[in-house]
């Protein structure tokens, strides 16, 4: 009755009031609605978000741990094809020293079993270094690079060299050696895999950013192929890069210089980061 | 009575409670006699209805004072009510009888942007909670449908006979209503059902997984 009785009004005022009731009720539900659907939206897309990156943790998680077996079973290898059957003829010698009562064989057997446990000795010495250089621990991250180039040079087919313009002042133990660790795989794979000539690495600091840039002349990979190969199954090496690389909360970028004649790596870490972030 | 009984509240509902109780008071002050039987003085009818824009929006301004972030947008509440609350004050006082559509007017509009700001806070807000799950968004939405369906009306309510105001006066009412429908339905939400539908996104979640 009161909307007719507005219809059949002649009054502007009144319809005025009535119109504009009905628009202002149905733009207030309209924003209501929009708010709430949008905002549905916006959960749904950020629960995806979070979902792809756990699934990128989980991915270099796994690659970590498989890594970690893979080095695992290389050192089960070594000790068992190598260590163990030198030992073993180390013992043979001896043991047939009980046997043999004639002093000049016994004489050279004991050199024999002595040679060969100098052998051993060095054997798992080169072991040991290969977990933890102690040219790192003693002498820090300049020495065990240089220390690091210095093999690869002496093996002929390669130069290596490095370059510490601002590493006066050590960084705490765990942070050089998740370092090293980066910078050895980036120079196994580029051992491996690009056919370089030369490795030059340099170290610089900018205000709080500690850099480190590897350059070398062979194939190597854009940041593009870096996030695809992170991304894929693949790529175990570089996965593990990029857990160690989280750890330390740093940044990696890879690009090919604008001469198009070599390939630079950048590391970029945060000096001011003491304490190592650990997921 | 249900607000009362249904768990702890925060201070929020609180002020919409006492909006809800002075709101009750005034609708039984108007809908007796004494207005009626007094053309003028505080128990009119136009003087109740103007004190009850001050007091509406004390109580509006605290609870969007209580339920916004932004430090910048508090202080801008503290600071515009005083010089609203003095407008008003003083143009009720210098018009005494007859029914005051500036203020309202004034009053629903400073509300109206601050219900849109509540919304736009809460968009921005990056985490995983349902807008819907917060009793404030229901109060929000109340207190926006009553202001935007009751704007038109006070802002021509000066101008019309007493007869035409008793028909439009239903536009009010019906607002009234739908706006202590969303009240009701704020209050029916507990701190138990918020924290479920949080803990249920999570299961969503983890579901996708």
């Amino acid at each position: 009755m009161v909307l007719l009785q507005i219809l059949n009004s002649a009054s502007p005022v009144s319809q005025m009031i009535f119109f504009g009731t009905i628009g202002m009720l149905i733009l207030t539900i309209g924003l209501i609605f929009l708010i709430i659907f949008h905002q549905k939206k916006i959960i749904r897309y950020q629960m995806a978000l979070q979902q792809l990156e756990y699934q990128q943790q989980k991915m270099l998680l796994n690659a970590s741990i498989k890594l970690q077996e893979e080095e695992r079973q290389r050192l089960a290898a070594d000790l068992h094809d190598d260590a163990g059957p030198l030992l073993a003829t180390a013992r043979l010698y001896l043991n047939e020293n009980l046997v043999n009562l004639d002093k000049t064989t016994q004489l050279q057997n004991i050199y024999n079993a002595k040679q060969i446990i100098d052998e051993t000795i060095q054997l798992i010495r080169n072991i040991s270094h290969s977990l933890m250089p102690p040219t790192l621990k003693n002498f820090g991250l300049e020495s065990a690079v240089n220390d690091l180039f210095q093999k690869i040079s002496g093996a002929g087919t390669i130069t290596g060299s490095a370059r510490f313009h601002d590493y006066k002042e050590r960084m705490p133990a765990e942070k050089e050696l998740i370092v090293f660790r980066i910078i050895q795989e980036l120079v196994n794979n580029i051992l491996k895999h690009s056919n370089s000539s030369f490795i030059h690495i340099t170290q610089n600091i900018n205000g709080n950013s500690f850099f480190i840039r590897l350059h070398h002349d062979g194939k190597g990979l854009t940041q593009a192929d870096f996030e695809k190969l992170n991304k894929s199954s693949g790529g175990l090496g570089l996965k593990n890069i990029q857990s160690r690389l989280n750890v330390l909360q740093g940044k990696i970028f890879f690009e090919r210089d604008s001469s198009q004649t070599y390939y630079k790596i950048t590391i970029e870490l945060n000096l001011n980061d003491e304490d190592i972030k650990i997921d | 009575m249900f607000f009362l009984f249904s768990g702890k509240k925060d201070r929020t509902l609180w002020v919409i409670f006492f909006y809800c109780l002075y709101t009750f008071l005034n609708d039984c002050l108007l809908m007796s006699s004494i207005p009626k039987r007094m053309t003028t003085g505080i128990l009119s009818r136009n003087w109740l209805l103007n004190i009850f824009t001050v007091v509406e929006f004390i109580l509006f301004a605290s609870f969007f004072y209580l339920a916004l972030q932004k430090k910048l947008v508090r202080k801008t509440i503290l600071v515009i009510s005083p010089i609203f609350l003095f407008f008003t004050i003083f143009y009720n006082f210098s018009t005494v009888t007859t029914f005051q559509s500036i203020p309202i007017t004034i009053e629903g509009i400073l509300i109206l942007c601050l219900c849109i700001y509540y919304f736009f806070e809460q968009l921005n807000q990056m985490n995983n909670e349902f807008i819907y799950a917060k009793p404030e968004f229901w109060a929000v939405a109340g207190i926006m449908l009553y202001l935007a369906g009751t704007f038109f009306l006070f802002v021509q309510a000066g101008q019309l006979s007493s007869s035409t105001q008793k028909t439009f006066w239903v536009i009010n009412l019906g607002c009234n209503v739908l706006k202590n429908i969303m009240f009701a339905v704020a209050f029916s939400i507990k701190k138990n059902n918020y924290q479920n539908l949080r803990s249920n996104s999570r299961i969503s979640q983890t579901q996708l997984n």
